[in-house]
């Protein structure tokens, strides 16, 4: 029915409004993915072919071998200490994902599911810890970890990025897990189960969307953290992760593209397959402490 | 079985919920709570299961002091408005949920999973998610979980009230049914007044929070306790209109606007309204005691503004119209409608009266109700 009343002039607006936001799209994806394409490109270059051609120049003969190699990767991953970084990473990144999620899980289940005192103020309390800057607690946590002989340990990162997770897993999964119908919780009362078994049988399972979320969310987040690895583990060359070797390699052979293009890649490789596995809850991650349910 | 004595709840303070609820449901027995929304039926179900605290009072469950126990203790089973069911289980899984976390033995869960599923009819579903079910059968699932534990009772909150209407009708006989054979006592909340009555073995009907009556479906239908209960069971409701009182001699009459109703003395027998005389009484007709008659009867000069056809029958609405004036201003009990008008059951034999024309009606004294003007209390002597 709209359509057919619609006016010409609206009509014409419509249309142009969809061509804008289509070049708009366009526009940032050429501009994300042309460097991006240029550094896999170049990765695999040779250090002669890149000093003398631009990487574009492959595309035109793409087929010609000679060109084309995986010595980069090799010397980055054995040569460089990209390998030990990329496991050390993944050393850092995984518990530091699974140990906030599993607590503000918990938390976020009993702050919607058992009733206590000042419970809304303790809430309000956790989550008013967004605002305070990560920066502010540097100092009097690396205090802490040296004086509990922890500094420069894999166990002191993983407890720092938990902690500065928290207040907002904690508010994304308690406005999911709070939106869950109350008969559920309710019936499995009845049933007599008690709080562990509603949350892991229950809960648990039901909040996983936003579980996945937050998880992807923060995942991407730790990988790609330098400041809190420099910080907390930049003392100790055996636990550096691919951004601290990233960032090492840049200062001592900046001017060896192919190697800081294959060490780049490296470091990209798993957020972005990540990233494109999992959109779908990337974005609603981003949505959830936001928008309730 | 289940025993509430002086049972209140209080929220907020000061928000009544419940107020002083006593009763007690007998070993097997169908106890349908019923009332409008927010009178308290709801809040009871919830106290018997331990879902809501007690604000005062003590309830019992199978001759244990339940009053403080978790709901997990009380062996109970509840059937929820929406189903409840955990959408991240098969049907299987649903059912057995309960015995799962009880820590049964596999064989014993297999087992009465496979005689649940038989008695509600969902063998074949028994690998499907509640997504994949129709609305009956979800309702199904949930019955078969309050069945699969044996438990002391059920207790069901308007379990019917999210299906379509056809259903509906189907689903009471089919819970009825299940409960019967199984025998435990249920309680059963639910707005509507045909639930309560065709299930129900007793009625129990609040209001505001207050038990207003409490027994078999056909004592509240033909002796409802006060004019609420009066105009809440049946539909149409019973008629209910103010009429004024007074003495003929000896005899109590009944006055509505010019017109008096006399009843060969048959008031004072069966009405407690010895001292009544210059008060004013409500009056109660059930819309199926009413007979019209076009010349005589016992109220004349009624206009007929509307007739309904239900198929099997017809309403006919009737107005008390300009020959019977009511003083509007009188206070009391603000159970009776503001539209003076009469709703009347007539049967498919029954001439339809003509729309606009005057009538008379008539009906047995014996099926004349009266309520106390001010507190609404039926005056009927017992």
């Amino acid at each position: 029915m709209a359509d057919i009343a619609e006016l010409p002039s609206k009509r014409a607006r419509r249309i142009g409004g969809t061509i804008a936001v289509r070049l708009a799209i366009i526009v940032l994806c050429v501009l994300w993915i042309t460097p991006t394409l240029g550094l896999f490109v170049s990765s695999f270059r040779t250090e002669f072919a890149i000093q003398t051609s631009g990487w574009w120049t492959t595309l035109l003969d793409p087929f010609n071998r000679a060109q084309w190699t995986l010595d980069n990767y090799a010397r980055v991953i054995t040569g460089e200490g990209m390998g030990q970084a990329f496991v050390n990473t993944i050393a850092v990144t995984v518990p530091a994902v699974v140990f906030p999620i599993l607590v503000a899980a918990y938390a976020a289940y009993a702050f919607s599911w058992i009733e206590f005192r000042f419970r809304e103020f303790f809430f309000a309390l956790f989550i008013m810890m967004i605002v305070v800057p990560l920066q502010l607690a540097f100092i009097p946590l690396l205090r802490a970890w040296t004086a509990l002989d922890l500094s420069n340990s894999l166990i002191a990162i993983w407890i720092t990025h938990a902690g500065f997770a928290m207040p907002i897993a904690l508010l994304i999964l308690r406005n999911f897990i709070a939106a869950l119908p109350a008969e559920l919780i309710e019936a499995a009362k009845m049933e007599n189960a008690n709080h562990f078994q509603i949350f892991w049988r229950v809960v648990f399972p039901l909040a996983l969307p936003a579980i996945a979320a937050f998880g992807v969310f923060h995942f991407l987040w730790i990988w790609n953290d330098f400041l809190v690895a420099l910080v907390f583990l930049g003392g100790n060359p055996d636990v550096q992760v691919v951004t601290m070797n990233l960032q090492k390699l840049l200062a001592a052979r900046g001017s060896d593209w192919h190697l800081l293009a294959a060490a780049a890649f490296v470091t990209m490789i798993v957020p972005v397959s990540v990233f494109l596995a999992l959109q779908r809850y990337f974005v609603r991650g981003m949505l959830a402490g936001a928008v309730k349910g | 079985m289940i025993k509430l004595e002086n049972v209140t709840k209080t929220f907020a303070g000061d928000i009544h919920a419940v107020s002083d609820l006593s009763l007690e449901i007998g070993e097997g027995e169908f106890v349908a709570f019923v009332g409008p929304s927010g009178c308290g039926k709801t809040t009871a179900l919830r106290m018997i299961a331990g879902l809501e605290t007690v604000t005062s009072g003590r309830i019992t469950v199978a001759n244990r002091d339940v009053t403080q126990a978790d709901p997990g203790e009380r062996d109970i089973a509840m059937v929820f408005q929406n189903y409840a069911l955990y959408p991240h289980m098969t049907v299987r899984n649903n059912l057995a949920f309960g015995m799962k976390i009880n820590r049964f033995a596999r064989s014993e869960i297999a087992q009465r999973v496979d005689e649940v599923a038989k008695l509600i009819g969902l063998e074949e579903y028994l690998d499907r998610r509640p997504s994949q079910l129709s609305g009956g059968q979800r309702q199904r699932v949930a019955m078969g979980r309050a069945l699969i534990r044996n438990p002391n009772a059920f207790l069901m909150d308007e379990p019917l009230s999210n299906l379509d209407a056809k259903l509906r009708v189907h689903m009471r006989v089919e819970v009825r049914r299940l409960q019967q054979e199984v025998g435990t006592t249920t309680v059963y909340v639910t707005h509507d007044q045909v639930e309560a009555m065709t299930m129900g073995d007793r009625i129990a009907v609040m209001r505001g929070g207050v038990l207003q009556q409490y027994g078999r479906p056909d004592d509240i239908y033909d002796r409802p306790a006060n004019a609420f209960v009066a105009g809440f069971m049946g539909a149409p409701p019973m008629n209910l209109f103010r009429a004024g009182l007074t003495q003929d001699g000896t005899t109590p009459v009944l006055v509505v606007g010019e017109q008096t109703m006399k009843f060969d003395g048959r008031l004072s027998t069966d009405f407690n309204i010895a001292n009544g005389a210059g008060k004013q009484v409500i009056v109660g007709l059930r819309p199926e005691d009413i007979v019209v008659d076009a010349a005589a009867g016992t109220l004349k000069d009624l206009r007929v503004s509307l007739v309904e056809s239900l198929g099997a029958e017809r309403i006919a609405h009737v107005g008390f119209g300009d020959a019977i004036k009511f003083d509007r201003t009188e206070t009391g009990s603000n159970d009776i409608p503001d539209d003076m008008m009469l709703q009347i059951r007539l049967s498919r034999s029954t001439p339809v009266p003509e729309l606009g024309s005057n009538v008379a009606i008539q009906f047995d004294p014996a099926n004349l109700h009266l309520f106390d003007v001010e507190s609404g209390k039926s005056l009927r002597r017992d």
